[in-house]
């Protein structure tokens, strides 16, 4: 402005001194440059000096918080990566939960769809089944004016499900028999296919495009054939994308009307119909309400025609009680008898929700402690900005800005962490979680905020403390008290250290509890055991089978029935001379003559099954220990005695069995219940199980393969599948073991944020500390006084957060004991083990910052007093 | 500056700025004006003309060369903004229809 203005003056001033003379050119830029003195010239250019807005002190903010980042690198990066760790586990937790509480939200019609259930009484003991009798559609369909439609479910898992195209065959696992009705009710999207009449002919097949493209490749697979079980070829009439999270986890859907057909015709049961049979319960039935509000109506229409509907049966032994139960709550809050698929838990939701917010909460008292504890480095900066003008606000703005500069970056981290931490999860609890952070982009926006969010909260607390120093005491070089306010920190340390020593209890519980169990003898052999999967394909010919085999020096027996740590069945078994109510309710197991030999249970009274005797298999039992206590009876009292079976659907009473035999209780079944009370029969069908005799894993898999050899002689068309026994029973401990794994990592993780924060606490102690230790030292006292000196204190808080985990950690180890029948005893050594844990790590965390501080030069520290 | 209105001189000099297209600064303004108007015209009164234009926004400015007979000093070379021709556009219509508002008797000669 200036600078054109003068330009323009001695332009103008240069053409008058040639017009007008020198003199009077003065003259008139004199008077020019006077003009010129009026408010607009004279203003100052307001956008030079612009006041400082908000955006202007965000970006100053900015500015310090990554220069403070900058300079105290350690610092930061224990904050960073503590932050990071803890955003990645929640996300991963969040997003485990909302997985889980995902299944069958997708159905528009989820609040009118309902499964039925029944339950029953026998002496006391409430059993309730997932499952109905296939007739009970039409009755509904019929009765209930409430009900608009009804879908079963059913599957076949009686013998290999094979399914075959060209030369690819495979046997599937997930073949859903239902009913036309099924896409009505439920919305599985279908890519292919008219869902109306998708299952309406009887050899129709619905599969998913995974299974379309493992049988079919590229090709379009509607309209191609299946061949079902090597005798029905099915048409593929849709295909569906499995995208939904539901209870109903299928591949292949044929109608159930194939099943019917395929029993009509059966040679051994010929005529059989399901839609007449009213005893079986095979049908999983879901109904969908002409309205949600009906749902309690129809449960009481259902109670009062309960035995009524079962009343079809002749001779019914008890009451059954028929309910409804809402799709949605099938997944989360149903574990009733034969569930369809193996349903989560509401309570490891829970327990996960609350892992997350914990793992949450740690990582910010850390961030809250880390902060505080910089004070001492911080207090001159603060007490400069004050001098300067800065307000309290300010300085409060400037330090969540600095905390949130740090939950953004760890943040971007902890998404990174959470990408490694994902698929480790999915694979450990076999879930199938993922972040949708493309099908749901508003879900970036949320995480940025909650980011945000989280460190507004961090920030806080550290905010208000630094920013109330007195800027006269801090600028004298005082230091900052370190009595006041140094209780929050302590009670931040306590928390962290309780949640840490209590992880740490439940790790040692788990892992000894598992131990014991695995350790623990079964009183059977269960070593080298295969069990068949399809073995009821050649029950007919076992004998040929086994007389095949036998010989062979790798196999030392074969069996055809029950397989010993194998769930069995339960029956009602009543004894010659007491009341039908006096009947008691045991397992039932039909094993062979072998049984004995081939588990190598040991036989207390009485004698084996034998071919010697050719009633056996019709009039003999044996007893397990366990139900001969069960009848009150001592083993030799037991031999002979007579009973018989009731209730089901067969409650003719027959005293024809007599008892021969008493075996020796083994745990057949889980460790989760004590033995059961069991009656064994004699059969000739069941399970195949084989037993070798190898030396190494190399001889076993040639066993293995001569076996396979005579299977396929046998029974050409069906594949030879096998699991091994030891891993089946192990199997069922595998919740416990991937639990106790979980707890494991989470418990490292904790622990390893808890001493981040120890540390950092040590560092602040030890610099607030640093001339007391001068002068300690000055005085004469000894390296090893003044670490003790420093770390007692705080090791007095692991002890005292100890104390306290101790009854919280003995509590909840307890309530997961007791699931089990077979349990360790939660010894005070348990307890023992994790103190000296948590006093060693801590110990190990603070033993550097006080060495260091030990031992400085008191020279230097005091050099100013 | 008070609103977006302007007075009789500056309509002149925003003018001016449009005729003098790439050459409008101070100086050039003021001569521009004073062989066009046959009076005398103070180059403070145009300068404070062009600030209050510029802060309407019906003119930019950006520096231009410095030369020998500025003493070194650049120019301060002045645009019309595309409101700036609105806003004459606009003023010239006003006029128009003003003109055209005067009846027809008015022009010859007003017998009454």
């Amino acid at each position: 402005m200036v600078d054109a203005i003068e330009g323009d003056l001695l332009e103008l001033y240069r053409r008058r001194v040639f017009s007008l003379g020198k003199t009077r050119a003065n003259l008139l830029y004199l008077l020019n440059v006077i003009m010129f003195f009026q408010p607009f010239a004279l203003k100052r250019k307001s956008k030079t000096y612009a006041k400082l807005t908000t955006i202007d002190m965000l970006r100053n903010y900015l500015l310090i918080a990554i220069r403070t980042i900058k300079k105290t690198k350690s610092i930061a990066a224990i904050n960073i990566i503590g932050m990071a760790i803890g955003i990645s586990s929640f996300m991963m937790m969040v997003s485990y939960v909302v997985t889980e509480l995902s299944y069958d939200k997708f159905h528009k019609n989820a609040d009118r769809i309902v499964r039925l259930n029944y339950s029953y009484e026998t002496r006391g003991e409430t059993s309730t089944v997932s499952r109905v009798s296939f007739p009970l559609k039409h009755r509904l369909l019929e009765k209930y004016p409430e009900v608009e439609k009804v879908a079963r479910f059913y599957i076949n898992r009686m013998d290999a499900s094979t399914l075959k195209y060209d030369d690819k065959s495979f046997t599937e696992e997930k073949i859903y028999f239902s009913d036309p009705e099924v896409f009505e009710i439920f919305d599985f999207p279908l890519a292919q296919g008219d869902p109306s009449t998708a299952l309406i002919a009887k050899n129709s097949i619905v599969l998913s495009q995974a299974m379309a493209k493992k049988y079919f490749g590229d090709e379009n697979p509607i309209g191609k054939s299946l061949l079902y079980k090597n005798s029905d070829q099915l048409q593929v009439t849709g295909i569906f994308k499995k995208s939904f999270r539901s209870h109903l986890d299928f591949d292949f859907l044929v109608p159930v009307e194939l099943q019917r057909q395929r029993w009509k015709g059966d040679g051994s049961n010929k005529g059989y119909d399901l839609e007449e049979d009213w005893r079986w319960s095979g049908s999983w039935t879901y109904v969908l309400l002409k309205d949600a509000f009906l749902k309690n109506d129809f449960d009481i229409r259902l109670l009062e025609d309960g035995t009524d509907l079962f009343g079809r049966v002749d001779n019914p032994s008890v009451d059954f009680n028929y309910q409804s139960q809402q799709l949605a709550d099938i997944h989360l809050y149903s574990n009733m008898i034969s569930e369809i698929s193996s349903n989560g838990s509401i309570s490891q939701v829970y327990a996960f929700a609350a892992v997350a917010i914990l793992i949450l909460l740690i990582a910010c008292i850390n961030f809250v402690n880390l902060t505080t504890a910089q004070s001492v480095n911080r207090a001159k900066e603060i007490g400069l900005r004050k001098v300067m003008g800065a307000h309290r606000k300010h300085l409060i703005g400037q330090f969540i800005t600095e905390s949130t500069v740090i939950t953004l970056l760890s943040t971007a981290l902890g998404l990174l962490l959470l990408e490694l931490l994902i698929p480790l999860f999915n694979s450990f609890l076999d879930q199938d979680v993922s972040i949708p952070y493309i099908q749901v982009p508003i879900l970036m926006i949320l995480i940025f905020f909650g980011a945000l969010i989280v460190g507004g909260l961090a920030g806080f607390y550290p905010s208000f403390y630094l920013s109330r120093l007195k800027p006269v005491k801090v600028l004298k070089g005082k230091l900052i008290d370190s009595r006041s306010n140094f209780s929050l920190r302590k009670v931040l340390v306590i928390t962290q250290f309780i949640v840490s020593n209590t992880l740490i209890i439940g790790i040692l519980a788990i892992q000894m509890q598992m131990d014991y169990i695995k350790g623990k003898d079964l009183g059977f052999d269960k070593d080298q055991v295969i069990i068949l999967d399809h073995g009821s394909k050649i029950d007919d010919e076992f004998k040929l089978f086994k007389s095949k085999l036998i010989n062979n020096p790798r196999i030392s027996q074969l069996n055809l029935g029950y397989v010993a740590g194998t769930s069995g069945w339960q029956q009602s078994f009543r004894v010659e001379g007491e009341a039908i109510s006096e009947a008691k309710s045991l397992g039932f197991k039909h094993i062979s003559h072998d049984f004995m030999d081939m588990f190598n249970t040991e036989l207390v009274a009485g004698r084996n099954f034998s071919n010697e005797f050719p009633t056996d298999s019709s009039s003999a039992v044996m007893l397990n220990e366990a139900a001969v206590k069960t009848f009150g009876w001592s083993n030799a009292e037991a031999l002979g005695k007579r009973f018989s079976w009731v209730g089901g659907s067969d409650n003719k009473t027959r005293f024809e069995t007599k008892v021969i035999g008493v075996m020796k209780d083994a745990n057949f079944e889980s460790l989760y219940q004590p033995v059961r009370p069991s009656v064994f029969t004699l059969s000739n069908f069941g399970d195949v199980s084989i037993k070798f005799n190898v030396g190494d894993r190399k001889e076993l898999l040639l066993a293995i393969d001569e076996v396979e050899q005579v299977w396929n002689e046998l029974a050409p068309s069906w594949p030879f599948e096998f699991t091994f026994l030891d891993q089946q029973i192990e199997a069922q401990y595998q919740k416990e073991e991937k639990l106790g794994m979980m707890i494991q990592f989470f418990a490292f993780l904790a622990i390893f944020i808890a001493c981040m924060g120890l540390f950092g606490l040590a560092t602040f102690t030890v610099k607030t500390k640093l001339k007391e230790i001068g002068i300690r030292k000055v005085l004469g006292a000894r390296l090893a006084e003044i670490v003790f000196g420093i770390m007692k204190g705080f090791l007095a808080l692991v002890v005292v957060s100890f104390v306290i985990s101790v009854p919280v950690g003995y509590f909840l180890s307890d309530s997961w004991l007791q699931d089990f029948a077979y349990r360790i005893d939660l010894s005070p050594f348990i307890f023992l083990i994790a103190g000296i844990a948590s006093l060693l790590v801590a110990g190990l965390t603070i033993l550097s910052q006080s060495l260091n501080a030990a031992k400085t030069d008191p020279a230097k520290t005091l050099r100013y007093e | 500056m008070k609103g977006k209105n302007i007075g009789e001189f500056e309509e002149l000099v925003l003018l001016t700025v449009g005729i003098l297209h790439e050459n409008a600064y101070g100086l050039s303004i003021t001569d521009e004006l004073e062989s066009r108007l046959k009076r005398k015209v103070t180059i403070s009164s145009v300068h404070k003309a062009l600030v209050r234009l510029e802060g309407k926004g019906y003119v930019r400015s950006y520096m231009g060369v410095a030369s020998e007979v500025r003493g070194g000093r650049a120019k301060k070379l002045y645009q019309l903004t595309s409101t700036g021709r609105e806003e004459l556009n606009h003023s010239r219509e006003l006029r128009n229809t003003m003109w055209e508002a005067v009846p027809k008797i008015v022009w010859e000669g007003g017998k009454l």
